[in-house]
């Protein structure tokens, strides 16, 4: 027979059960975060979440880099090193066949204003070249509506991100659809070897039928350029063709950290031009780091609230001089690091994860070691 | 500000809302459950009034997440096999999972995924977590009263299935 006193045990027992964030996952997590993607040493993740919310998320990786918080903007100089033309299409013109590998097509009639568009390319992955194209509807930087569309397979995994889709046979249209608890609608249909996924946001007001009846109206090829163009693509090789500086990976690799993972992104947005080389080595299992290289040009686009988990530092960071170059200590102690500095070439640099201080300056020392 | 916000309560609340997505869905494997429930608090901080704590109130988002995930993987089992809800989630067989098993914790763990969710909210919550009744009410949108009382239940319904595994030898010899 139960009595209180042994469920008062098993209560304290209970309190025993606690746990802690793997300080891998705590820094992923963090990083995840700042720039508002899922994780992307995840390549079953086919399309990184924060760009089909357009490009104006991205001054929040900026921030992230940490360099930016401190006004530290060095002139930017010019490219050092060959760019991949063909791979960094420019938004002035753009052949869809050419660098999409099919014709975009939008609905003849939409319920809001077109806003922008994106044509994307992550290339290199371990599944492949992911190419797709996005529309967002809405008003001003507010996107109330959301076209993503590509090739079977390009746009998203939905088993990971969403998996309770009701399937409907909307005219000849066969579709899968999602009503989330917070009001958002999803459909996903294939038409003409293309695969759409529609999400309407909880603000637009459009309801799942008005969705489905959309669906039936994509019949309008897109003929202007897209606002934004993005390239992705993974390893140390493949970034040094796409970015227009010099990528350093780190050549210390600190005792318990192995297996790497390198991303680079190119976004285009008019005149403004984003890079980013990101480097990231995995500990055993308790920690992470990660190293970034981001460089932009031209003026910004306007960022609604950028956030930044990580560099939040307060008053003027302490300075080291490492490899010649002077280092801003964001945050230091014993498990946790977080440096940035700004190379002649206007790249801003950061460098954080979970070690000493001691152990990720020599990290940062061995990027620039020949 | 809202950033710095989010941090603080990064760094404070990470391990407990980690520690209830484990023990609430039975998996290890929580990571974009955990980077889900602070995306979403970053969405919704501008509607956070305050008049909960920041815990509570993390550990609500959480508990809404992990219900979402349970409801998309009873979809996918009864579409990719059929199989009966209750017999979710699989075994985890991750590293973490895997450095439990010697412990006596383990059997608790899985015992505790054989609750109904309500009993299971609150064994974490109240059990794991400790937060107090008062927390635990506002956690889950509860009466105070009606903590007590399902606590009450759900730890005599664990303890019956901790019974129930056979394993009511060790488990008497550990508690007494």
């Amino acid at each position: 027979m139960v009595t209180v006193e042994t469920l008062e045990q098993l209560l304290d027992e209970l309190k025993s059960m606690k746990l802690t964030v793997p300080e891998v996952i705590r820094q992923r997590v963090r990083i995840n975060m700042n720039q508002q993607q899922p994780l992307i040493h995840r390549q079953h993740r086919r399309f990184p979440r924060w760009l089909s919310s357009g490009v104006a998320v991205i001054p929040a990786v900026a921030v992230a880099c940490g360099a930016v918080a401190y006004g530290a903007r060095a002139s930017v100089g010019r490219p050092n090193h060959p760019t991949a033309v063909n791979d960094q299409a420019s938004v002035e013109s753009y052949d869809y066949q050419k660098q999409l590998g099919f014709q975009p097509v939008l609905p003849t009639q939409a319920p809001l204003p077109l806003t922008q568009t994106m044509a994307s390319k992550d290339l290199n992955t371990s599944g492949g070249d992911y190419r797709i194209f996005l529309a967002n509807y809405g008003s001003g930087t507010d996107q109330y509506l959301t076209v993503m569309e590509g090739r079977s397979g390009h746009v998203e995994d939905r088993h990971i991100v969403r998996v309770d889709w009701r399937k409907r046979l909307i005219g000849d249209i066969h579709l899968e659809e999602l009503v989330l608890p917070n009001g958002e609608c999803q459909i996903v249909f294939t038409q003409r070897g293309l695969e759409y996924h529609l999400t309407a946001f909880k603000k637009s007001g459009i309801s799942v039928t008005q969705l489905e009846q959309l669906c039936q109206r994509f019949s309008q090829p897109v003929t202007q350029p897209p606002d934004v163009t993005h390239v992705g693509t993974f390893g140390v090789q493949q970034a040094e063709k796409l970015l227009s500086f010099p990528v350093l990976p780190p050549k210390y690799i600190p005792q318990g950290f192995g297996q790497s993972e390198v991303r680079a992104d190119v976004v285009i947005r008019g005149s403004y031009k984003w890079e980013s080389f990101m480097y990231q080595l995995f500990g055993d299992k308790q920690a992470l780091i990660t190293v970034q290289e981001l460089r932009t040009e031209g003026k910004e686009p306007n960022a609604p609230g950028a956030h930044n988990l990580s560099t939040a530092a307060v008053g003027q960071p302490r300075k080291l001089n490492i490899a010649g170059y002077s280092v801003s200590v964001l945050r230091h102690d014993a498990q946790y690091t977080s440096l940035s500095w700004v190379m002649q070439n206007g790249v801003h640099m950061s460098a954080e994860g979970g070690v000493d201080l001691a152990t990720m300056t020599k990290v940062v020392d061995s990027m620039y070691r020949k | 500000m809202g950033s710095a916000k989010i941090d603080e309560w990064f760094r404070d609340y990470a391990d407990e809302i980690y520690s209830f997505l484990v023990r609430f869905t039975g998996t290890y494997d929580v990571e974009d459950m955990l980077q889900e429930t602070f995306l979403r608090a970053v969405k919704n901080l501008p509607h956070f009034r305050g008049d909960s704590s920041p815990r509570t109130w993390l550990i609500a988002i959480s508990r809404n997440v992990a219900t979402d995930y349970f409801r998309r993987r009873k979809r996918v089992a009864m579409r990719e096999t059929e199989a009966d809800f209750a017999s979710l989630p699989s075994p985890d067989t991750s590293p973490d999972a895997l450095a439990e098993l010697s412990d006596l914790r383990t059997t608790l763990h899985q015992a505790i995924q054989t609750l109904k969710p309500d009993y299971r909210s609150v064994v974490t919550l109240r059990g794991i977590l400790e937060l107090s009744t008062m927390e635990a009410a506002e956690t889950l949108g509860w009466s105070e009263t009606k903590v007590r009382v399902t606590l009450y239940r759900a730890l005599k319904a664990l303890h019956r299935q901790l019974e129930k595994q056979q394993l009511h030898g060790g488990i008497h010899a550990w508690l007494q």
